[in-house]
């Protein structure tokens, strides 16, 4: 039965696991397209670029999550 | 970075390198950013739904915001990882055409690669093939080289811009090689 109980105590825990577990998934795969990308691309100035992109970009959505789970 | 990779020869030249098209990128990108979107729309229709006057549904979704803010956000890095994985197969594959070679490179997934290449000399005939309107209006097809071993499938690519070109550009490498070959063989002889 999911009621008010479940939604104010197990959500919040659920919702933390789950952004510590993002972030280790997040760290290991940004590692293995990070070397891809340093590996085989023919182009430095590109993988840099993508590489700051795909870094800020993810930034903005961990701070979001990290803020919102502070409130939650 | 590539070069390292797949190692040319002493005096070996590159003389072009051919993506796919930024078009089949941007097809990727339009599908992720309405996949992306979806959660969204339905938390408006939601809101909608339980904000009308007549409405069935009595919920004060004000209480869950933060609930679904990070949903969202989760949701939002999930199919940007999942973008940056389509990006890394898409710029990662790539034709290379040197002086002496033929290379593909073609990055199925993110740890399966296949590497192959074959001398200019072997090589018989290029087939390319324009294949709908917006491939002919944005000038992009597929490529085939076939070679004299017979190994003409796995030289096959999808999606290369300027097929044409690309062909033409082949043709007279496979030329000049031809030519620097037999040179080679008169003054030896």
């Amino acid at each position: 039965m999911i009621d008010n109980t479940f939604i104010t105590d197990m959500l919040p825990m659920l919702f933390e696991g789950s952004f510590f577990v993002v972030m280790l998934v997040f760290v290991g795969f940004s590692l293995s397209i990070a070397y891809h990308w340093f590996s085989y691309s023919s182009s430095k100035s590109t993988t840099m670029i993508a590489l700051c992109v795909y870094l800020a970009v993810s930034a903005v959505l961990f701070l979001t999550m990290a803020i919102t789970l502070n409130t939650l | 970075m590539l070069y390292e990779k797949i190692q040319l020869e002493r005096d070996e030249k590159i003389i072009k390198i051919a993506h796919r098209h930024w078009f089949i990128f941007f097809t990727i990108t339009f599908n992720i950013a309405v996949v992306s979107l979806a959660p969204l729309l339905a938390w408006f229709a939601l809101s909608m739904l339980t904000q009308s006057y007549d409405a069935t549904i009595h919920i004060d979704l004000s209480l869950y915001t933060n609930y679904f803010v990070y949903f969202y956000s989760f949701w939002l890095l999930l199919n940007w990882m999942t973008l940056a994985h389509l990006w890394t197969t898409h710029h990662l594959d790539i034709w290379v055409i040197t002086d002496r070679r033929l290379i593909l490179i073609e990055q199925i997934s993110l740890f399966k690669r296949q590497i192959g290449s074959f001398r200019l000399e072997k090589l018989q005939d290029v087939n390319i093939e324009v294949n709908g309107i917006i491939a002919t209006f944005l000038g992009f097809g597929t490529i085939e080289a076939q070679t004299a071993g017979g190994s003409e499938t796995e030289f096959r690519t999808k999606h290369l811009p300027r097929p044409r070109e690309l062909k033409s550009v082949i043709l007279k490498a496979a030329d000049e090689r031809m030519n620097t070959q037999s040179d080679v063989d008169r003054n030896g002889e």
